[in-house]
């Protein structure tokens, strides 16, 4: 069976989980053990990866992966990364240095970007609404990427389901498919 | 964006605007009383970080950097605190009638002092185009627009490309171009790169872009529920 993949990556909290849970015809399967970082609001958080699927009308499958959301577990990234379609980059603006965050990903995952198409969506702006979008933008802009940068709560289906309208244009976009 | 929003948008000559040196609060103060507005005033204003067309500062910001800015075309707007009769200077908290008859007033100047040249926009459907960097919130204010500029990340694109590849009318993607060409955000491939558009020249880097399968765009777009009248 002919299998595809697309990646959501983002900080613990980000929404990761939720996203994929929003779209996946399956319960989001997470490897969720009890958090004891005392710099987490957490009672679970993810080590190990989420994963949610769709089957598509000829019986393929996309599936979908989110990454650890510690930077100890980075070298999870480059394994996931592994003929995936896309990348979808959550922020959460509540965190204290959400650019910093950013950039963390795009270095992570600089290589699939770069092949494939990539979009970020911004969390929590309505509460946190600094840095907003543009800044987002300029950010992407210094940092040689360009891709989509939008708001999102990914609690909703509707805006998870055109994150990833978005991510399949711009790889429409990049390889004329 | 409505058609009726569109046909205006289409009538009215678009403008842009930055603001500097206000506190976050009043900054989204002003971008959202100038997007209120925005339906009743006589040019399309729109949002844009420097340099844009009508520089909005707060009072003693402007006297700093008006030196700067003295050669070149760009408004001022003077945002202080206190009332005053001045010209080109209005108090905060803002009003409406104020704002308006003010964003009227420097919209005429600003294009009345257009050369003419600005008149012959690029010919979109012979130079393919590509975005130099994402647009403002202001630009892709409908998932329709925001659609077309994530088509517009990859290869560079043909006015009739673009309008194939997104489904849109060919009379949106026709404005929506030359929104991005009159803020900067467009580059027709023809034209010499700029140093600093380093995000341009990123997905030309890509040697070995992963290519998806014929039709698996379609299918997820299927499954997933999205009738986007692209063209997979």
């Amino acid at each position: 069976m002919i299998e595809h993949k697309i990646l959501f990556t983002g900080v613990t909290g980000a929404g990761k989980t939720t996203a994929i849970g929003a779209v996946s015809e399956i319960p989001p399967l997470s490897t969720d053990v009890r958090n004891t970082d005392v710099n987490l609001s957490k009672a679970m958080t993810t080590v190990g990866m989420d994963y949610g699927e769709l089957t598509l009308d000829n019986g393929e499958k996309l599936r979908l992966y989110g990454t650890p959301g510690q930077q100890r577990f980075d070298f999870m990234w480059k394994i996931l990364s592994n003929g995936a379609l896309g990348l979808i980059i959550l922020i959460d603006n509540s965190q204290s240095d959400p650019m910093d965050d950013l950039d963390r990903y795009l270095k992570g995952f600089a290589e699939l970007i770069e092949n494939t198409a990539c979009v970020v969506a911004v969390g929590r702006l309505e509460t946190h609404p600094q840095p907003g979008i543009e800044q987002f933008a300029a950010h992407l802009e210094k940092s040689g990427v360009l891709c989509p940068v939008l708001p999102a709560d990914v609690r909703e289906r509707d805006q998870v389901v055109q994150i990833l309208e978005l991510l399949l244009l711009q790889l429409e976009s990049k390889t004329g498919d | 964006m409505s058609m009726v929003s569109h046909e205006v948008a289409m009538t009215r000559p678009s403008l842009t605007f930055s603001v500097e040196g206000l506190s976050v609060r009043d900054e989204l103060l002003v971008k959202t009383f100038v997007r209120l507005l925005v339906t009743r005033t006589e040019h399309e204003w729109l949002y844009q970080a420097q340099p844009a067309d009508l520089r909005m500062v707060a009072e003693g910001v402007l006297s700093k950097n008006l030196v700067a800015h003295s050669g070149d075309q760009q408004q001022a707007l003077v945002l202080g605190a206190l009332p005053s009769a001045r010209a080109n200077y209005l108090c905060m908290p803002l009003r409406a009638d104020e704002l308006l008859q003010e964003l009227n007033r420097v919209g005429a100047m600003i294009t009345a002092a257009r050369p003419m040249v600005a008149s012959d926009p690029t010919d979109w459907n012979k130079e393919p185009a590509r975005l130099l960097r994402w647009p403002p919130v202001s630009l892709i204010n409908t998932p329709a627009r925001t659609r077309l500029a994530t088509l517009l990340t990859g290869k560079p694109q043909t006015l009739a490309m673009l309008q194939l590849r997104s489904g849109q009318p060919l009379a949106d993607c026709r404005v929506f171009l030359s929104d991005l060409e009159r803020t900067g955000l467009l580059k027709g491939v023809l034209a010499p790169a700029s140093p600093s558009s380093h995000a341009a020249q990123a997905p030309a880097k890509t040697d070995s872009p992963v290519v998806a399968p014929s039709g698996l765009l379609a299918r997820i777009r299927n499954r997933l529920g999205i009738f986007s009248g692209t063209k997979s």
